[in-house]
């Protein structure tokens, strides 16, 4: 079966370098889906999951938070702010912190919060919340 | 007797100190190993932002940014020192601070009003000493954040859109190699296009959404990656610089333990040959 590279780069570490057969994550405009050959491309990253499915038949799934994903040649690269592999989420814990995430968001806040601080909190929310839904997937 | 009692005290000191400054240069190695190892994990992405933003660059053809112009006309610098927070680290402080005096005065004579910062209490401590006392001092430790180093750029970055500064100079240590290290001072802010973005990019990119918009999301990156990049150097640098200071410590103690032994024996073999010459003069007398 055809496979390429994908590496998943954080700011302070390289989370993952392996063949895959095809990759899907959560761009700014929904899911994306990408095959062996697929044209070059640049695209921004949203917070969401990513789904890697490995050439030994395995799939790792992630938890990633922004950045961009770069195909070049016969490698996708996703530089993500951050990115959290599924089989080393605490459900408990990640249970915990989609309450408080709910919380915040319906919290009435005696200053009004502007649009940046919102849109910090619903993301926050996001995360959790897929965090919640991926947890244990390690493999 | 008193000359061999004062020799045996030094050399007493001199194991201490060669024991102190072995442990110091196992403890700088231990640390330059983890240091390097953080420093360099942070390439690839750093690399790769680079890279990006010169190849979206040229994609997006006539850039306009915020961060690419001028930061009004304030008349005001931004030095941010990057030195650390303990010494025994050879020329490490010194050839940072050397190197920010001296962009400081040539800021001062084009008659821009300089703006300090300090990271690390050596260099807060030495332009305090100047009489130069800084605006705001951090410490960031030897593990220095993202997220720290992040909110940090992000204020630069307000102050700079706000024309609160004209520019913003790094003046750090660059890690080169375990042999080379170079102070410099850098500007971190007007951006500078990198040269890609001067020619073709090296693939014809589907941009998703818009170059221009990813650009504007591509540059406050650079500045972010640009600046722990900086802070991850300086911290290897240090534990270099210091290792190598600690090793030559030891030599030197070890050089002069070995002398004065030798001076310790010599002063105790004429001792002797004292005593003896005093035994044989007091027995031919006798005799």
């Amino acid at each position: 079966m055809a496979t390429f590279r994908c590496t998943i780069v954080t700011p302070s570490d390289s989370m993952l370098d392996e063949q895959v057969t095809y990759a899907t994550f959560q761009a700014w405009d929904g899911q994306k889906g990408v095959a062996p050959g697929a044209s070059a491309f640049l695209a921004k990253l949203g917070t969401g999951a990513a789904r890697l499915d490995l050439a030994s038949g395995q799939s790792r799934w992630f938890v990633i938070d922004g950045g961009f994903a770069q195909m070049q040649g016969d490698a996708l690269t996703l530089l993500v702010d951050g990115a959290e592999d599924a089989g080393a989420i605490d459900a408990v814990k990640a249970q915990t912190d989609l309450v408080e995430a709910n919380a915040r968001v319906t919290a009435t806040n005696p200053s009004p919060l502007n649009l940046e601080q919102r849109e910090q909190i619903e993301r926050t929310q996001r995360r959790a919340a897929i965090r919640v839904a991926l947890a244990g997937r390690g493999s | 007797m008193a000359q061999i009692r004062e020799i045996k005290k030094r050399m007493v000191a001199v194991r201490t100190i060669q024991r102190i400054t072995k442990t110091m240069q196992m403890i700088a190695t231990a640390k330059f190993t983890a240091s390097l190892a953080r420093a360099k994990a942070t390439r690839p992405y750093t690399d790769r932002i680079r890279q990006l933003v010169g190849e979206v660059a040229a994609a997006a053809g006539d850039v306009s940014h915020p961060l690419l112009q001028g930061g009004g006309s304030s008349g005001k610098v931004l030095v941010l020192v990057i030195g650390s927070d303990r010494g025994l680290c050879g020329a490490y402080n010194g050839n940072v601070l050397r190197t920010a005096m001296v962009r400081i005065k040539a800021l001062k004579a084009q008659g821009k009003q300089v703006v300090l910062h300090t990271a690390g209490k050596k260099a807060f401590a030495f332009f305090k000493y100047q009489q130069m006392l800084p605006e705001e001092r951090f410490t960031f430790g030897d593990r220095p954040k993202y997220e720290d180093i992040q909110a940090l750029a992000e204020r630069y970055m307000d102050a700079f859109i706000a024309g609160g500064f004209e520019q913003v100079v790094i003046c750090s240590m660059r890690f080169v190699s375990n042999s080379r290290q170079i102070a410099e001072a850098v500007q971190l802010l007007p951006l500078s296009m990198p040269q890609t973005a001067q020619g073709a990019p090296s693939a014809s990119y589907e941009f998703s959404p818009g170059a221009g918009e990813i650009l504007d999301d591509l540059l406050p990156r650079s500045v972010k990656v640009s600046l722990f990049q900086a802070f991850n150097d300086a911290v290897v640098s240090e534990n270099v610089m210091r290792m190598v200071a600690m090793k030559a410590a030891t030599d030197n103690a070890s050089g002069l333990g070995r002398t004065l032994k030798r001076n310790y024996n010599r002063a105790r073999q004429a001792r002797i040959t004292t005593e003896l010459t005093e035994i044989v003069s007091g027995a031919a007398a006798l005799g």
